[in-house]
């Protein structure tokens, strides 16, 4: 196992990680932290795959997954706001009826 | 069977006890937890460094890094306050940005570290100090199906590690047939194609070429991927007039009266439309 292939695992542990979180923890705002972890273990996997082929693709693309991250963030807690002025909570279960 | 696989079990193990529960009244067994996933974390640490042999000099900054990361990516996830939980998210973007560094990617590091640790943290900072919600909220001490989702992150973890090995084999068996895994997709912005990844530490030079990272990943955003640039700064642009859209003030529209610009003046519309508000059934059921 070389360098690159510890960097592939410590990217999936931390994907792991954060799909535990988002899988298990109740809080909206957890669950979209979780996401976070999930893409910094994609940017390692990026980052490890570049070094391997030794070509600046894997940073280039990290970037825009980091613009991505920006974006997700942004949106996502202007909608989590918007979810708890309606109902008073984070519990994603109180959303768990939908009805129109 | 792996021995890796062993460690990877008796992480997500530590990593279920920690969860907060719902069977144990919301205290989680966190020391014991603790103890497994350090257990685990510092056995797959060992191994590691007896695997790749005497390059462990060099390499403890990865190995620092990493358990960092982990350690704090577990921590972030199973913290019941979510204040503290963004705390330790920046932990994991500081690691990370150490392990970019190391793999000679300065510039993305530094990226990570104000735009993640930075800009995506003050966002949610704000919206965990304006969703102003009680410490002892049961939401946030319980788990749902905690079972299910470690055992799908180990099995996750499991299969990565699975195709990992499984190429090597393939690599260490039939080097024709293992130059489709290894074989540089495009070479066109590097000096050289064979990075040293046994023993000798990266050299920033065979990935960054003579010119330095910042130049290197600039030409290479501004020339290869320019139209995946503008199409990023679109997607920004998409996303803030989104957010404008989605944080504004819901006003109901029969308090508007008729034109556009005497909604803002008119007093009496106004009032009509804070009290329409206030007296919709959901919202003071709610309340």
């Amino acid at each position: 196992m070389s360098l690159i292939n510890a960097y592939l695992l410590v990217g999936a542990i931390l994907f792991a990680v954060g799909m535990v979180g988002f899988l298990s923890r109740r809080n909206l705002i957890m669950m979209f932290l979780s996401t976070e972890i999930m893409l910094q273990g994609v940017i390692l996997n990026l980052v490890g795959f570049g070094l391997k082929h030794g070509q600046l693709a894997g940073q280039a693309f990290a970037m825009f997954l980091v613009v991505t991250a920006a974006v997700e963030a942004g949106l996502a807690l202007g909608l989590v706001l918007l979810l708890f002025r309606r109902q008073k909570t984070l519990d994603v279960e109180a959303w768990q009826t939908l009805h129109g | 069977m792996h021995v890796l696989y062993a460690f990877g079990a008796v992480g997500a193990a530590g990593l279920y006890l920690s969860l907060p529960s719902a069977r144990r009244a919301g205290r989680p067994l966190r020391w014991a937890g603790a103890i497994l996933g350090a257990a685990a974390l510092g056995a797959a640490a060992v191994y590691w460094t007896r695997w790749i042999g005497p390059a462990f000099g060099g390499r403890s900054f990865f190995v620092a890094f990493a358990a960092i990361a982990v350690i704090a990516a577990a921590r972030a996830v199973t913290h019941p306050r979510p204040a503290r939980s963004a705390m330790y998210f920046v932990l994991v973007v500081l690691a990370v940005t150490g392990l970019c560094v190391l793999a000679a990617a300065p510039f993305l590091g530094a990226v990570l570290a104000i735009v993640c640790g930075g800009a995506i943290l003050v966002t949610y900072a704000f919206v965990v100090t304006l969703a102003r919600e009680g410490l002892q909220t049961a939401y946030n001490r319980t788990a749902r199906e905690p079972v299910a989702a470690v055992t799908l992150g180990f099995v996750m973890v499991a299969s990565t590690l699975q195709a990992m090995v499984s190429t090597d084999q393939i690599a260490a068996q039939a080097p024709e047939k293992a130059s489709a895994y290894t074989r540089p997709i495009s070479t066109h912005h590097t000096k050289s194609n064979e990075i040293p990844t046994h023993g000798a530490a990266i050299d920033p030079a065979a990935v960054n070429g003579d010119q330095g990272n910042i130049r290197a990943v600039g030409g290479t955003l501004m020339t290869t991927y320019i139209m995946a640039l503008g199409v990023a700064g679109v997607l920004l642009l998409a996303a803030m007039a989104g957010v404008a859209a989605l944080a504004r003030k819901r006003i109901d529209p029969a308090a508007w009266g008729d034109g556009t610009t005497e909604r803002w003046k008119d007093k009496s519309g106004r009032a009509k439309e804070r009290e329409s508000e206030s007296s919709r059934p959901d919202m003071r059921a709610e309340a």
